[in-house]
């Protein structure tokens, strides 16, 4: 399995992650020798099995219960930015910079102001 | 005046008049300003209010009344189990502004049982790591050797203890985070049954592997400790209806007759010639105290390997989805695009191997990938807890040693992931299967590095655990390592 540069910067798109050049050149590598860690499940012997994502009978929805909520100020106490009541977000959408990637703007893994070795 | 080593011993202090409660924490946070700054354990010590909840539990003692079985006893929490009102940062510079608004439960439980908590210890960022050296403030180092590694991810929470800056500790443990710096610290770690701990108030790593655990200097502190933090609670819906709880006058019988595995052939083929031999030495002890051994075949280890890290970072990359500076945590508040806000948040404050793990576990999720690697690990888990059932079939425990190896030097393995990552291999096994394990000390290398052994039982056992435990140490633990001085003679 070879972990190309495009590959990585299809993976920091989709996981919102930003690398620097350091990471840029070095976790290639780094991942290939993970994947080929984490590689070894053989598809004959569970191919059979029923999946289990956590420890049995531990996987149960709660009851909807009413109870004490937080305020306003205690839920916006360790926000970054904020607007009278509500959490303030930064631009989702807007004019994408390069033309020719309609949608798409700043591609994550493209080292630009702020990476830093 | 010199404080007692366990639990027991600091609270007959306290109820013979002895010593007062604020005294005795004064001898801790004495310890802490002189070594924290060698050791690197707390990343936030709370001397305000811990003497301010010294004084009030005092003036309750004086007056006749004991608040409960942790009266006075001073305790450290991982970074990643809030308290209300203290700064927490999970070991990582995304949350360096953050201050959560609710406690733990099981942090809140302790609290009520009259503990003090006396700081917050240093980790591995988000506990992704297994010597504490990726810690985004500093390593933690080894009481024992400064030059090596406290094992992590609870690496703070260990050195704490054993340096005496605390005398009980919570960590918490995905794939053996309490009981790796557990066994090279020197201490009784516990990784409890899944659910038998509440997780509210722990940062999540990979919820379906995460437990809260208490480290301690013998077996009999890890079981009050234990018995304090665990229960029902309705905030954690993974939480079991009635954990078993440890009978602490019963800790002391005579356990003749019961049945330990062992895997001869797997601790020759991983374990260092220091680990085996201690390993020997264990169950020619505990044959010595009455059980009964027999050979077992573990499950595949490099099988178990595989299916935690894909789990695990699974979990963890749609856990860590959330760290976007909207709701909390500090970035470029004049960013103009939210891209522009995530790369001053997620790209520059996530350490490297938070961020590996993160691609790791996108990819494992991703198309294409998500039936070749994550279905495939579900579906192992099953059969590695069918194994473990199996073995728990023929015998009451298991013992292993807790890592190949003992404590290693800082920046040994810091830049090999997978070197780093088998480390595990023999702790990983009970966070798959959800049953109970405990590490403890069984001696130490010729330098006086600790080596630690493991017992797992089956899922609500914990009393065979800490009773094997407390026959094996009969309540001891080994003496405080000397610290050495600050060359520059500097204080915390």
């Amino acid at each position: 399995m070879t972990v190309s540069p495009e590959k990585i910067r299809q993976l920091c798109l989709l996981s919102r992650l930003f690398l620097n050049q350091r990471e840029l050149r070095e976790f290639p590598g780094e991942l290939e020798r993970i994947i080929a860690f984490m590689d070894k499940l053989p598809r004959s012997e569970t191919s059979g099995s029923e999946p289990e994502g956590a420890p049995d009978g531990t996987s149960k929805l709660s009851g909807d219960i009413l109870g004490r909520t937080l305020s306003s100020p205690e839920a916006l106490s360790n926000a970054l930015t904020t607007s009278k009541d509500c959490f303030s977000v930064p631009l989702v959408i807007h004019r994408p910079i390069d033309s020719g990637q309609s949608g798409r703007q700043d591609p994550p893994s493209s080292p630009q102001r702020g990476d830093k070795e | 005046m010199i404080p007692s080593s366990t639990i027991s011993d600091h609270l007959a202090l306290i109820r013979e008049n002895r010593a007062s409660i604020p005294e005795l924490l004064g001898v801790y946070m004495s310890r802490i300003s002189k070594n924290n700054c060698r050791i690197g354990a707390f990343l936030n010590v709370t001397s305000l209010s811990a003497e301010e909840q010294a004084g009030k539990l005092q003036t309750r003692v004086s007056a006749g009344d004991w608040p409960g079985p942790l009266t006075g006893v001073p305790v450290a929490l991982k970074d990643n189990i809030s308290l209300t009102g203290v700064p927490l940062t999970a070991g990582s510079r995304i949350l360096e502004s953050f201050t959560p608004l609710y406690s733990a439960t099981a942090a809140r439980r302790l609290i009520s049982a009259g503990a003090i908590c006396v700081g917050k210890t240093n980790l591995d960022e988000f506990a992704m790591g297994s010597s504490n050296e990726y810690s985004a403030y500093q390593p933690v180092a080894n009481p024992y050797d400064l030059t090596r590694v406290s094992g992590g991810s609870s690496g703070g929470s260990a050195a704490s203890v054993a340096s005496g800056m605390a005398l009980a500790s919570l960590g918490s443990d995905t794939g053996g985070s309490v009981r790796l710096p557990g066994a090279f610290c020197g201490l009784v770690a516990l990784k409890p049954t899944y659910g038998a701990v509440s997780r509210y108030g722990l940062i999540a790593f990979a919820s379906s592997l995460d437990q809260i655990g208490p480290l301690g200097r013998c077996g009999r502190d890890v079981a009050i400790l234990y018995n304090t933090i665990c229960g029902p609670d309705p905030s954690d819906s993974t939480s079991q209806s009635s954990p078993t709880r440890i009978e602490l006058g019963r800790l002391g019988q005579d356990l003749t007759g019961q049945t330990i595995g062992i895997d001869e052939s797997a601790v020759a083929r991983w374990a260092e010639p220091d680990v085996q031999e201690h390993f020997d030495k264990t169950v020619a002890t505990l044959t010595r105290l009455g059980a009964s051994i027999r050979q077992i075949t573990l499950p595949d280890l490099d099988l178990e390997l595989s299916t935690y890290h894909i789990l695990a970072n699974a979990e963890a990359s749609s856990n860590l989805a959330r760290y976007d500076s909207i709701h909390y945590g500090p970035g470029d508040s004049e960013a103009e695009s939210v891209f522009e806000r995530y790369r001053s948040t997620r790209g520059e404050r996530f350490g490297a191997e938070v961020k590996r793990r993160i691609l790791l576990g996108t990819y494992v999720l991703s198309e294409g990938y998500y039936e070749a690697y994550y279905q495939r690990a579900i579906n192992s888990r099953r059969l590695i807890r069918a194994a473990y059932e199996e073995l728990f079939s023929e015998v009451d425990l298991i013992l292993t040693p807790t890592a190949p190896h003992s404590a290693f030097r800082l920046g040994e393995k810091r830049d090999d992931p997978i070197a780093m990552y088998e480390s595990d291999r023999w702790t990983i096994g009970a966070n798959l299967s959800g049953i109970p394990a405990i590490s403890f000390p069984v001696g130490q290398t010729p330098s006086g590095l600790p080596i630690g052994c493991q017992l797992s039982a089956p899922s609500g056992r914990e009393d065979l655990l800490c009773g094997w435990v407390h026959r094996f140490d009969n309540g001891q633990s080994l003496p405080l390592p000397t610290i050495p001085p600050s060359p520059a003679g500097e204080e915390l």
